[in-house]
């Protein structure tokens, strides 16, 4: 494969399914590191979102990247949702102070990379598909 | 189709944005279902409404409040609190007469961040609004007390010292939470010295700490070294920042730019006492007064005179925590050869630190807990016992349990013991005021010292020197003035636990002595002088000479069938009498049928050398059996959240029991099963209670018995009210206004005050402004207990009960009767002492005067919640002589003189069986030996089924179906355990247990003040919330958008990728 002219014509939103993909990978790896042996992993949640990046790989190795935001964004978004089922409780636990006065490191630590693989995902859908020969979502509508 | 391909950021933004909205709000829907209560009742939403067809003449207030006006209440309640106080705080130290401050002698300075940061309560169920609490400041200064200007602007002033800097403050999560004492360094306080002179009576010194749920008062600096970073050395000593400010306090008091220095302790928390024994430091006067809630009005009037102190110490005050031997074995240890029997032993997790399943703490001490080793081991030193060891009474204790000085003095003579009846004696002494100036109260305490002789040596049962049996307290003394006090004493409580020989109370042979007592101190030399001691003969061990004119011996025969059955009718039947017995061999290792290898020495008079003192590393090594593996898996039958090893695996096992009649509709409601037709009450026996629970469904009585976050369950079928049970153990802490069960509620809605709409109560702007005012928040109990005033605590339990009553709660989470094992239990201002006798005298007048206002009490947390850390599962190791004199006993009277109608199962396990899946406790003890007649509900259930992340160690149909307890405080069980569907069929046993957990639900209810303002002709409609109404709707309206964002981009993509792929092709 002729890697340069294969990458000549790829629009940002390719690169931002790349991002999203490693994105996803780190975001499930460190909620199973953090809450692996807890009961706040959902294992399907960080199912979906290895099963998301390994499937949004598959898409790009058929030219089908076009579809892998979408993808992303829906195992992202409901791996994240299985997330906060298991964790709410102990969300409210610290809201309400019975037994605790803030959330540990970790904690947002875990938040901050599910958000942003979630954020990564939603914003590739609105990237250009390809450099020049079309224009991003915004240019087109109008 | 060109029309679809227009718009196509709107179409992805629209269909984005709805799919985000959509997943939101359908998991919040999911998690708001499953919390529903809590959601409806955090919003104070509308879940049912009354029809009401009563004839007006019938009066419905089955239960009446005492006031008229809740704004009475109020300021009856507020009176109270302060009351508490008055009574309850102890004087310990008044040299030269430095205390009060009369006229001309209250220009003051006070000192210390505590003065102004005030502990009002504890944290978590023990916490109280502040929100009308008089803090210090004002409270000296409604006294009278004129306070140094410059002092009190800059301990106030956050651009000064109240600062983050200087503040006490906590951070950090539940048994890894911080508390900083902080306070402003003497370096910094002397800059405001010129101040000093002109307010120069007096420097008050505040110090205090706080303790609550969730963590002790453990590992705060606990390394002995205080680094300066604002933990101290010892969370319960003074820190070095505190230590400077007094002694700087204390070398102006010797050079007399103070006239006298006085100490403030604002702490449920016994702290340490080293310091006001130490010349270094001139403290002239010391006050302890707890924590003081909304109470805190009175501590300036004691500082002034207008209040005499009358308050004496319901816990030791040790010279040095680290000489409590209790501590030696306080915290929780891991079982040797656990993960060699695949059970956990790794730490919970960041929330819950510790391990539920592997966990285990022995109550070594036995007996001698706090004055109970103090002063037999003072005792056994005084008589040179054998392997007495070294022992220095005054280099231990601080001041003694019962210890308490007043502005007068006191003076008791004519003690006399008499015996009234076959069971009963009547102590009567004269108390008379000698003082010349100050009226005052005093209270009179009566220990009796047991013969520890052949009989108890050769059966292991420990008896300490001096036992608190009874007290009394006497009106106000002028000067001069006498009162004949009279105080009976229950032979019953002469008896000891035999758990090793007889398996029953004893009455041991062998000389009593009863005497009359100022403190436990003063009892043991007033029985060791009966005994011939003086600190002559003893070569001046004996530090004190005690006054044999206030004891009385008297000799007892050796008796086992005196009060081997249990004075209270047992609940299960309604008639027997049970023998007691031993029913907690399992939780004494040494009895216990899986004990393997394991053995411990308890504590013993014997041999006080083999007691260890090694706070790190004195504690028994346990090591976990195949069989104690068993039991603890036995708990969680279903896996539900951790699948149980299966070498452990024992689900509930079906059976061929019959399922009891369901759903046959007789028309009966929960009303009409108070009285029968004659109109005589209907007891609990009686048959038509199966016509009436007939009636419910499969569904109906899962409902009552599944669900109980902080209420019992209501039911429409048969009117049965939702209710409300509250938190906790120093009064509601909840608003007047808030449930349309209250009298509050019904009494504006009855003057035109309140409007219909979706929250449960909304009143007018005519109706009384108190519908946001919260009950009245109490002092910590230890105060109360150390007020030793029955009629006080009686009149406490008053205004909890009207204050249910008229906030329309008819359960409280409370009170607290665990145990002040060790001064570093972080709740301790929800318990009342470090004594059985005392907390449980004490709880149950209380309770009775709740109880009478159709207010069931749930006494927590039974038994052995001794301590926060690891207080999820820890298995508790005590002898039955302990458990059932000390930590049973506190639970026990409440019940048998108290009327107690509920419990709280412990956190805690008894041996290997969680308070909540004990039967022993909760069927044979509680209801058999006690009479309890309501329910047993769980501690916070979610904290125990493994979802709060710690591993799993309590289902709760194990608990129903063993009879250990009849409702969770969560609704799990119900809502996403689903209990209900998993055992609907083939589980008739289970059927039963839970119809008659239901049964105890609805008795209960019936005779409570949730029924008030019903009667046979009123009725329940059940509805949903508005909010369930609205996230409904929002889900569907959402859910359709998405949909039509799928629609559009299905139909504007497919054809695209079709054509392509024909392109393509």
């Amino acid at each position: 494969m002729d890697f340069k002219n294969y990458l000549k014509d790829k629009g940002a939103r390719f690169y931002a399914v790349l991002v999203t993909m490693l994105l996803s990978l780190v975001a499930a790896i460190v909620y199973a590191c953090i809450y692996g042996n807890t009961r706040f992993m959902s294992w399907v949640g960080f199912g979906l979102m290895i099963a998301g990046a390994i499937l949004a790989g598959v898409l790009v190795a058929f030219k089908l990247e076009k579809y892998a935001p979408t993808l992303l964004l829906v195992m992202n978004f409901v791996g994240f949702l299985f997330y906060v089922y298991y964790i709410y409780f102990h969300i409210s636990v610290v809201m309400v102070g019975i037994q605790a006065s803030g959330f540990p490191p970790e904690f947002f630590v875990n938040v901050v990379f599910l958000v942003l693989a979630l954020a990564s995902s939603v914003a590739s859908i609105f990237m250009p598909l390809k450099k020049g020969s079309e224009q991003s979502a915004y240019a087109s509508a109008q | 189709m060109k029309i679809l391909k227009k718009f196509k950021l709107f179409r992805k933004i629209a269909t984005v944005v709805s799919f985000l909205l959509f997943g939101i709000l359908v998991v919040g829907s999911v998690i708001a279902w499953e919390n529903s209560n809590q959601v409806s009742t955090a919003l104070n939403a509308k879940t049912f409404y009354t029809v009401d067809n009563t004839d007006p003449s019938v009066d419905t207030e089955y239960y009446k409040s005492d006031f008229k006006k809740v704004d009475d209440l109020i300021a009856a309640g507020r009176n109270k609190a302060a009351d508490v106080v008055a009574e309850g705080s102890v004087l310990l130290k008044n040299e030269n007469n430095a205390l009060p401050l009369t006229e001309g002698n209250r220009k003051v300075s006070v000192f210390g961040m505590r003065a102004v940061d005030v502990v009002y309560g504890g944290t978590g169920s023990g916490g109280i609004s502040s929100a009308d609490a008089v803090n210090f400041t004002k409270s000296m200064e409604d006294a009278g007390l004129e306070l140094n200007p410059t002092l009190k602007n800059n301990y106030s002033n956050k651009e000064i010292w109240y600062t983050n800097e200087y503040r006490p403050k906590s951070s950090g999560w539940g048994s890894n939470v911080i508390r900083k004492i902080n306070d402003v360094p003497w370096s910094v306080v002397e800059s405001a010295s010129s101040s000093f002179d002109a307010y120069s009576d007096a420097a008050i010194f505040f110090v205090g700490r706080v303790g609550g749920e969730g963590s002790d008062l453990l590992g705060h600096g606990s390394d002995g070294i205080d680094k300066g970073d604002g933990l101290g050395a010892d969370y319960l000593g003074l820190s070095e920042t505190e230590l400077g400010v007094l002694k700087g306090l204390s070398d102006l008091r010797k050079s007399n730019k103070f006239k006298r220095l006085i100490v403030i302790i604002n702490s449920a928390s016994m702290i340490e006492g080293d310091f006001l024994h130490s010349s270094e430091y001139a403290v002239d006067a010391a006050l302890w007064v707890g924590t003081v809630g909304m109470g805190g009005a009175a501590v300036g009037k004691i500082l002034a005179g207008d209040i005499v102190p009358s308050g004496h110490m319901s816990d030791t005050m040790w010279m040095d925590n680290a000489l409590n031997p209790a501590n030696v074995n306080f915290g929780y240890w891991t079982y040797e050869g656990a993960q060699e029997l695949d059970v956990p032993t790794k730490p919970g997790n960041m929330w819950v630190p510790e391990p539920t399943l592997s966990s285990y703490v022995v109550y070594q001490e036995g007996m001698y807990l706090g004055y109970k080793y103090t002063e037999t081991r003072y005792e056994d030193y005084v008589t040179d016992a054998p392997n007495v060891g070294s022992f220095n009474y005054k280099n231990v204790v601080a001041y003694p349990f019962g210890y308490g000085l007043s502005y007068t003095n006191f003076e008791y003579s004519d003690f006399a013991v008499t015996k009234k009846d076959a069971r009963n004696y009547e102590v009567s002494v004269k108390v008379t005021n000698k003082g010349t100036v100050y009226s005052g109260r005093e209270s009179v305490q009566i220990y009796v010292s047991k013969p520890y002789g052949e009989y108890a040596r050769t059966n292991k049962i420990q008896v300490p020197s001096v036992e608190l049996i009874n007290f009394g307290k006497t009106e106000v003394l002028k000067p001069g003035a006498s009162e004949v006090l009279k105080i009976t004493l229950d032979e019953k409580f002469f008896a000891s636990y035999d758990a090793y020989g007889a398996k029953g109370y004893v009455l041991m042979d062998g000389d009593y002595y009863v005497t009359a007592a100022k403190n436990a101190h003063d009892a043991v030399n007033n029985v060791l002088a009966a005994k011939g001691k003086t600190p002559e003969n003893t070569d001046g061990r004996m530090d004190t000479a005690g006054n044999n004119a206030l004891v009385k011996k008297f000799a007892l025969g050796f008796d086992k069938e005196k009060y081997a059955y249990s004075d209270s009718v047992s609940s299960l039947d309604g008639k027997t009498h049970n023998r007691v017995s031993n029913l907690f061999d399992f939780a004494d290792i040494n009895l216990y049928s899986g004990r393997g290898t394991n053995s411990v020495q308890y504590f013993t008079r014997d041999n006080w050398n083999a007691m260890p003192t090694d706070i790190t590393n004195g504690h028994p090594n346990l090591v976990m059996t195949e069989q104690m593996a068993r039991e603890i898996y036995a708990q969680t039958p279903d896996g539900l959240r951790q699948p149980v090893p299966s070498q452990y695996s024992q689900p509930l096992q079906k059976d061929d029991v019959a399922y009891p009649t369901m759903g046959k509709d007789s028309g009966l409601m929960l009303m009409d099963m108070m009285y029968d037709s004659d109109g005589n009450p209907i007891d609990f026996f009686n048959p038509v209670w199966d016509v009436f629970l007939d009636q419910l469904t499969y569904d109906e009585l899962c409902q009552i018995v599944y669900r109980g976050y902080h209420l019992t369950s209501g039911i429409a079928k048969i009117t049965k009210p939702e209710t409300n049970d509250e938190n906790g153990p120093n009064g509601f802490n909840q608003s007047y206004g808030k449930s349309a069960l209250g009298l509050f509620y019904r009494t504006e809605k009855a003057a035109g005050h309140t409007t219909e709409g979706s929250n449960e109560t909304n009143y007018t702007e005519d109706a009384n402004p108190n519908a946001n005012t919260k009950t009245t928040g109490f002092p910590a109990n230890g105060l109360l207990a150390a007020s030793f005033d029955i009629k006080l605590a009686g009149e406490v339990g008053n205004i909890i009960g009207n204050d249910g009553i008229w906030s329309g709660m008819s359960g409280l989470y409370g009170i607290g009767a665990n145990i002040h094992r060790s001064p570093y239990l972080g709740r301790v201002a929800e318990y009342y002492s470090e004594d059985g006798m005392l907390t449980g005298i004490i709880a149950a007048y209380e309770c009775k005067e709740i109880e009478a206002k159709g207010v069931h009490v749930y006494n927590k947390h039974c038994a052995v919640n001794d301590q926060e850390t690891c207080r999820h599962g820890v298995g508790v190791w005590i002898n039955e002589q302990a458990l059932r004199e000390i930590y049973l006993r506190a639970f026990e009277l409440p019940i048998t003189i108290g009327g107690a109608y509920n419990t709280m199962a412990s956190f805690a396990r008894f041996g290997t069986y969680s308070g909540s899946a004990c039967k022993e406790l909760g069927t044979d003890f509680l209801r058999g030996e006690c009479g309890m007649k309501g329910i047993i509900v769980t501690d916070c259930y979610t904290d125990m089924n493994g979802k709060q992340g710690s591993d799993p160690y309590y289902e709760h149909a194990y608990g129903v179906l063993v009879g250990g307890c009849d409702i969770p405080d969560g609704n799990d069980p119900y809502d996403t355990e689903k209990d209900h569907e998993r055992y609907k069929e083939g589980f008739g046993e289970l059927a039963w247990a839970v119809r008659l957990s239901a049964k105890r639900v609805l008795w209960q209810t019936l005779h409570s003040n949730a029924m008030n303002g019903f009667s046979s002709d009123t009725r329940i409609v059940q509805i949903m919330p508005w909010w369930q109404q609205l996230l409904i709707s929002l889900d569907v309206i959402i859910g359709f958008l998405f949909l039509v964002g799928v629609a559009w981009t299905l139909a504007v993509e497919i054809p695209e990728f079709l054509q392509k792929r024909k392109m393509t092709a």
